[in-house]
């Protein structure tokens, strides 16, 4: 059968990580309390897993380093080694090691650096020699020689031998594949009169004559399953002529009677010793037996491949924007037939999308738990006790959003760790307990996922960061920032500040790589802290990257769309309100509060048409703390839009997030609040360059 | 050898060393892309205009779903624009894993043509020749064959900032 | 008609390879991922066959196999476990069990078939 194993790869690979979460979950747990036994089987049948499919699927560097670590766990699971910290410790950079493996085969990703390390050392306190690799088990015929000759087969089956799903006919058959069966003689003096039958044991026996090229072995393989009570017995008759002189003593077959008898033996002795078994078995035993068959299926769940389920939920995305169109046809249709059944099936349509939606959602707890890890190596590497909670762990958000969002986590994590939270003797000193906390919590809130991290170490050093800023040229020497302008500052490119590069955190990247992971994810990230009580970072996700609520704008022809979590409110002022402050640039001022105008025509580079009615329509958005008023033609209405990425056939475009395809047909852009802002101020910068360029050449060329 | 075959007879390149262009017609001048890469023609629709694009980038419009950048060849090659009018197309072409559209000013038919009558590409003068990988004669005819993803390619990277 | 499997395995890969296996074979199969949710399937189907890993949470491969035999319908229907070769022991358990063979991981699609031959007619 021509079967390509990688096929079943992707599904390995899955289930390897799934494994590998579950294997760091418990160990981490082991830590507190190493005579777990569940922990420890747990872990240990997370492993056996993992070996049982690598090897099955061809990743053999997996299955031999799994080999080796099931080996050591199987120690562990019988008390023979102890669950100590340095051997949790090995066994984490197992997992780690296997991660890496995995992701070595699965893309090519480079080795692990520390393979070679963490198999040496599971090798030591194995015991055994690093030389020692996985067995591999060749199955089918072990002799390929040609010793055949003619055979007399017995076989006695047990009584009971029908209840283990045996059969003696398709035994008989098998023998038959291998040579020519002679004879047949069946043995009924076991049977018993009519009336004494139990139809369902087995009386009879059977002699076999059977002339085979196969060696003795071959013909041994087809009893390979033959419970205890049953025995079989092979002599030979004649040997082929070839080997007849080495064949003559049948010494397998002798072998084969006093195996027959041992096992005889053995059942006995696996009779009385059954009770143990049981009893071994019980703790497994009373889980089942805790756990109602009907939950089972309750549960029940079926993995679908992620691209088709991307597809089917981009489909339904269009069949929203379908069913919107024939709407708007009907609408434009006099007598308005058929209004009513659209309006029934667009409510369908709709629905239909939210659950599509709802199925690529995730609880956010796989990513909590990695942070667990996280936290604990830091604490380790550092010297510091650290209490990590988290709240929140079944929160959902869209499959896409979780995977994105674990490294930017990561970062924050081992910085909140690192640099947060303060060494313990430090912490005593300003009165605090020794042991630091960092929460990490998830909660929802309208179309938004927050994410808060929280720490109650030394809280951001405000005079070192302004330091930092005005060294680095990212603000001028003489500005008087706010206090939340200087905590936002870390999120600045090139921004850390670490007082010496730590083997932890100091490896080049710095929050503003956690912001621009962010922002790619249409979220946004802020800081909070409190000098020597702590800080509290707060990411902001959309719940899902496929659609958005949105204002739908006219710019001249053009429609755009605005995230209408980032909109405030809309007004119409008089022209004569708008200000021009040098440096500012328009401004306006609403409620007091003085309010950048951004002429959107301008910097979407959009032909405007001279308005003549002195009064200006302004949309009011705030995004990331920045708040402004957007200049638009014309308000069209809310309406939720399936986001379209420009990426996907184009390039990333400054000051848009993506595009929709609105009822009509047409495509929208939807504007990136944040991004617009940004355009605002560059646009500012070079008419400030133009002016400052001009001037100096008014100064310089009289020279 | 070359031969013009009948334009609605699209097929794929052979292994005889025979490939399939399709022609189209930018302000006077012949020019091929491989039939391979062309997706669709379509007949020109409105676009979305993307601010703050080179010029030769018209927008985006909606591909049965899809949201596609389109491209007018004219002003890429730096030629004089013109008025768009019922012949002028967008061919939809496939660009590595992207797709795209470029405006024409109308298709012409589907050439055949020989590795043997490729020519290598002489000085065209304004046109950067590295977007043209050879010139294929048929007849009295001179078509440019255009390597699309030296083309397009740089239209995907990001601004540098 | 055609035979139907039971598959029980918590691993997804493996359950896949298996059941894409049988069915290449002309088996129907029916998909358990631990020992509670095949027994709980195979309430309501006639199965010829069951196929099972021994390592699985919820119910183990063993109790499983003891839990089937008690059941009329799987008196006589042949048993394989999926076993590894450092589960030497766990063979002999499973025979006791009453389990009718073994196949030992790692192992591909013609061995499986192999020995399903040994124990499906």
């Amino acid at each position: 059968m021509q079967i390509d194993m990688s096929r079943f790869r992707a599904a390995f690979y899955v289930e390897a990580g799934e494994h590998l979460q579950l294997m760091e979950a418990a160990l981490l747990q082991l830590e507190s309390s190493p005579r777990d036994v569940e922990l420890l089987n747990t872990i240990f049948r997370a492993a056996h897993s993992i070996k049982g499919a690598s090897t099955t699927f061809g990743v053999d560097e997996v299955g031999r380093f799994t080999h080796v670590l099931e080996n050591l766990l199987e120690r562990l699971r019988d008390g023979a080694l102890e669950a100590n910290a340095p051997l949790v410790e090995l066994l984490l950079s197992s997992v780690d090691v296997i991660d890496g493996l995995i992701a070595n085969a699965k893309d090519g990703a480079p080795l692990p650096g520390n393979l070679e390390q963490v198999f040496s050392e599971l090798h030591r306190v194995n015991g055994t020699p690093v030389a020692d690799s996985l067995p591999m088990p060749t199955h089918g015929p072990v002799t390929e020689s040609k010793a055949g000759g003619l055979f007399r087969v017995h076989l006695k089956p047990s009584p009971e031998f029908f209840r283990f799903g045996q059969e003696p006919l398709l035994l008989i058959r098998e023998l038959s594949e291998l040579g020519t069966i002679q004879k047949t003689a069946i043995d009924t003096k076991n049977l018993p009169s009519l009336s004494e039958i139990h139809p369902e044991e087995c009386y009879l026996s059977w002699e076999i004559d059977i002339a085979t090229d196969c060696a003795p072995q071959s013909l041994e393989d087809v009893f390979m399953f033959l419970d205890e009570g049953s025995s079989y017995r092979i002599e030979a008759i004649a040997a082929s002529p070839a080997s007849a002189p080495t064949m003559q003593p049948t010494p397998s077959a002798e072998h084969t009677t006093e195996n027959g008898n041992s096992h005889g033996q053995r059942t006995t002795n696996e009779k009385e010793s059954e009770p143990d078994v049981s009893k071994n078995a019980s703790p497994i035993r009373s889980t089942a037996a805790t756990t109602p068959t009907t939950k089972a299926v309750e549960n029940e769940t079926v993995r679908v491949d992620r691209q088709r389920l991307d597809e089917l939920i981009n489909q339904i995305g269009e069949l929203v924007i379908g069913a919107s169109m024939v709407e708007q046809e009907l609408l434009s249709i006099p007598g308005g037939h058929g209004l009513e059944s659209m309006a029934a099936l667009g409510k369908i349509v709709r629905d239909l999308q939210e659950m599509s939606l709802g199925l690529r959602m995730v609880p956010i707890a796989a990513t909590f738990q990695k942070m667990n890890r996280v936290i604990r190596d830091v604490a380790k590497k550092v010297g510091k006790q650290i209490q990590f909670i988290t709240e929140g762990d079944d929160t959902e958000l869209d499959k896409t959003v979780v995977d994105q969002i674990s490294d930017p986590l990561v970062h924050m994590v081992r910085n909140a760790a690192d640099h947060g939270i303060e060494t313990p003797e430090q912490r005593v000193e300003c009165g605090k307990s020794a042991e630091g906390v960092v929460k990490l919590r998830a909660y929802q809130q309208g179309g938004n996922v927050y994410l808060e991290l929280k720490d109650d170490g030394r809280g951001l050093d405000r005079k070192r960061i302004l330091e930092k800023a005005i060294e680095r040229g990212i603000l001028p020497a003489d500005s008087t920032p706010s206090d939340a302008e200087i905590c936002n500052l870390i999120f600045q490119p090139g921004f850390s500040t670490a007082k010496e590069v730590t083997d932890v955190s100091g490896r080049g990247v710095g929050m503003d790589v956690v912001r621009r992971n962010v922002e790619a994810l249409q979220g946004s990230v802020s800081i909070k802290s409190i000098e020597g009580q702590g800080s509290t970072i707060t990411v902001r996700l959309p719940l899902t990257l496929a659609i958005l609520d949105g204002l739908l704008v006219r710019l001249s022809d053009e429609v755009f769309v605005i995230p209408l979590l980032s909109v405030i409110e809309s007004i119409c002022i008089p022209t004569d309100e708008i200000h021009k402050i040098v440096g500012v640039g328009d401004v306006i001022t609403l409620r007091g509060e003085v309010v950048p105008l951004l002429k959107l025509h301008r910097l979407l580079n959009i032909q405007s048409r001279a308005s003549s009615d002195g009064q200006r329509l302004l949309v009011i958005v705030e995004d990331q703390g920045r708040r402004m008023a957007l200049c638009v033609d014309e308000l069209l209405g809310q309406q939720q839009v399936v986001i379209k990425n420009l990426e996907t056939n184009f390039r990333k475009v400054p000051g848009v997030a993506g595009a929709t395809i609105l009822g009509d047909g047409r495509v929208a852009l939807i504007l990136d609040t944040f991004g617009v802002s940004n355009l605002g101020q560059e646009d500012l910068a070079s008419a400030r360059q133009a002016v400052i360029a001009s001037h100096s050449e008014s100064v310089m060329s009289p020279n | 050898m070359t031969t013009l075959i009948d334009k609605y007879d699209v097929g794929n390149s052979n292994s005889s060393g025979i490939s399939q262009f399709l022609t189209f017609a930018l302000n006077d001048q012949e020019f091929g892309i491989e039939i391979l890469r062309v997706q669709e023609i379509k007949n020109f629709t409105r676009v979305t205009p993307i601010p703050n694009m080179p010029e030769c980038i018209k927008g985006v419009i909606n591909l049965r779903g899809t949201v596609v950048p389109i491209v007018d060849l004219r002003k890429k090659f730096a030629m004089p624009s013109a008025e768009y009018n019922q012949f002028t197309v967008i061919i939809v072409v496939n660009v590595g894993t992207k797709i795209m559209g470029l405006v024409v000013d109308a298709v012409s038919d589907v050439l055949n043509v020989g590795e043997e009558s490729i020519e290598k590409t002489p000085d065209l003068g304004a046109i950067d020749t590295s977007f043209i990988t050879g010139l294929a004669k048929s007849g009295d005819r001179l078509v440019a064959l255009l390597n699309i993803e030296y083309l397009l390619g740089d239209q995907f990277s990001a601004p540098s900032v | 008609m055609a035979k139907t499997a039971l598959v029980v395995d918590d691993s997804t890969s493996m359950r896949q390879m298996v059941t894409f296996t049988l069915k290449a074979a002309g088996f129907e199969t029916i998909e358990g991922v631990n020992g509670v949710d095949a027994l709980a399937k195979s309430a309501t189907a006639t199965v010829d066959l069951v196929i099972t890993d021994l390592n699985m949470p919820e119910m183990d491969g063993i109790t499983l196999v003891k839990e089937l035999r008690a059941k009329p319908a799987f008196k006589f229907t042949p048993i394989l476990l999926l076993t590894t070769e450092s589960q030497e022991g766990k063979k002999q358990e499973g025979k006791a069990a009453g389990a009718t063979g073994w196949m030992v991981k790692p192992f591909n699609p013609d061995q499986l078939m192999a020995v399903v031959k040994k124990v499906v007619r």
